[in-house]
């Protein structure tokens, strides 16, 4: 009994500083519009039409989504992409709604071009995993202390995640949205090709705008 | 004969010794379990600030998944229920009747076609909250609220927006967890009601409605 006190001691003091018990309440915001370059610029893709611009940078590097998420969302399974969706029709007003924006991963053997729906999954999914992976081991606290901190935790990520989602709005001639979509990865911590639908609807005559940009997703 | 007997008799102080057990097991299972703790969310409406109000008729849509839209937590083997239902129904009257000059509730879109203007629907997209187990920690939450407008026929878009709205407190102790709950849940429903009346005070199809007129929208700078 005596070995076994200083043990649990010290493995919960291990535990809890290995579980990020220093979570900050709010995690920094991101805005595309206010970066100033560097290697990132070079994985952002842009699709126009009809005079509608988006923009889609994949979060594929570990510390990047640490620093804007708290977690290491690629070795979690979930995909991040931040959206910038812009309207320079100086005519006509789009709707913008997040159950139209779907990513489509492309087959193994398969080239992008060629590739159906292999797997297409909304942003819900990829949420609900985030809960899943950050509070599964909290069901079970061995230690009160410890299953507070990693309660904590878990909800101030899965909040900043909430947060953080590209919002469902209109958008009228000049205006511009932005924020992030979620997906579950076919495979954790393994890259994908794909391609992201935004498809937006035309408040005048209600007919769709489908904007497709080429996803090369690589976990660093 | 003598074994299958002294056999029956072990079996039989076993069951006894068991059942003498079975009035401790309710208690070690509601000990598992947790209790449920329904939360008090009898917030206040917000105080709007005054406004001209638009003479668009406009027919509300609160349908049952918001009007009975219940958030439930489980934190340390507890539960937590708070029904956000009639709070959330307060709040899109509060706010559409002090924007608009007339508004009728429909419970479906359905039955809100052709009676107004406009159909106006309110939609809970999320819910989540932030907090810890300790008397001194922040409590964060977060909604968002879709609110989507249809033409008088319920046929074509008119207008969508999604309304984020935020509140903060400190979780509290034993005794005023649940005060300080609804505390954080008012500065929400201020935030939601707030950030709602400017969002529908704003948009621009609304105006047509009401004057008869096509207007496209004034070019805005971007963002």
């Amino acid at each position: 009994m005596n070995v076994k006190t200083p043990s649990l001691t010290l493995a919960s003091v291990a535990l809890a500083s290995l579980i990020g018990c220093s979570t900050p309440e709010r995690l920094p915001e991101y805005s595309s519009a206010a970066r100033t370059g560097g290697p990132a610029d070079s994985t952002i893709k842009s699709a126009e039409s009809n005079g509608v611009v988006v923009s889609v940078e994949p979060f594929a590097d570990k510390a990047r989504c640490e620093t804007y998420f708290a977690i290491n969302a690629p070795a979690a399974g979930i995909a991040i992409f931040h959206v910038r969706v812009e309207n320079h029709s100086p005519d006509i007003t789009w709707l913008l709604s997040k159950a139209q924006c779907r990513l489509r991963v492309s087959g193994q053997n398969s080239s992008l071009a060629q590739a159906n729906t292999s797997q297409s999954t909304s942003s819900g999914q990829a949420m609900a995993m985030t809960g899943a992976v950050l509070m599964g081991a909290v069901t079970m606290p061995v230690l009160i202390g410890l299953g507070g901190h990693q309660i904590k935790h878990a909800t101030t990520v899965q909040r900043n995640f909430t947060e953080k989602e590209l919002l469902d709005r209109t958008l009228p001639p000049g205006d511009a949205t932005e924020g992030f979509l979620y997906y579950q990865m076919p495979q954790k911590g393994s890259p994908f090709h794909g391609t992201l639908d935004v498809s937006l609807v035309n408040i005048a005559n209600q007919q769709n705008n489908t904007l497709q940009i080429p996803i090369d997703y690589e976990p660093q | 004969m003598n074994l299958n007997s002294h056999a029956s008799h072990t079996s039989r102080s076993r069951l006894a010794q068991a059942a003498s057990k079975l009035p401790w097991l309710p208690a070690l299972a509601a000990f598992v379990s947790g209790c449920a703790h329904m939360m008090n969310v009898n917030v206040k409406p917000a105080t709007l600030a005054a406004s001209t109000k638009s003479p668009a008729r406009i027919a509300l849509v609160l349908n049952k998944s918001f009007t009975s839209f219940t958030d439930t937590r489980h934190m340390m083997g507890d539960t937590y229920v708070s029904r956000l239902g009639p709070a959330l129904e307060d709040y899109a009257k509060n706010v559409t009747q002090n924007v608009f000059g007339e508004v009728s509730v429909y419970p479906s879109a359905a039955e809100a076609a052709g009676k107004a203007d406009a159909i106006l629907t309110p939609k809970v997209l999320k819910f989540d909250e932030s907090y810890g187990v300790w008397a001194g920690s922040d409590h964060q939450m977060v909604m968002i609220i879709k609110w989507t407008m249809m033409n008088r026929d319920d046929q074509r878009f008119l207008w969508l927006d999604s309304i984020e709205a935020r509140g903060e407190g400190k979780m509290g102790n034993l005794f005023t967890y649940k005060k300080n709950h609804l505390k954080v849940l008012q500065r929400l429903f201020n935030d939601l009601g707030a950030k709602t009346q400017k969002a529908l005070l704003e948009i621009p199809e609304v105006k047509p409605l009401s004057s008869g007129g096509g207007q496209q929208p004034a070019q805005r700078v971007m963002p």
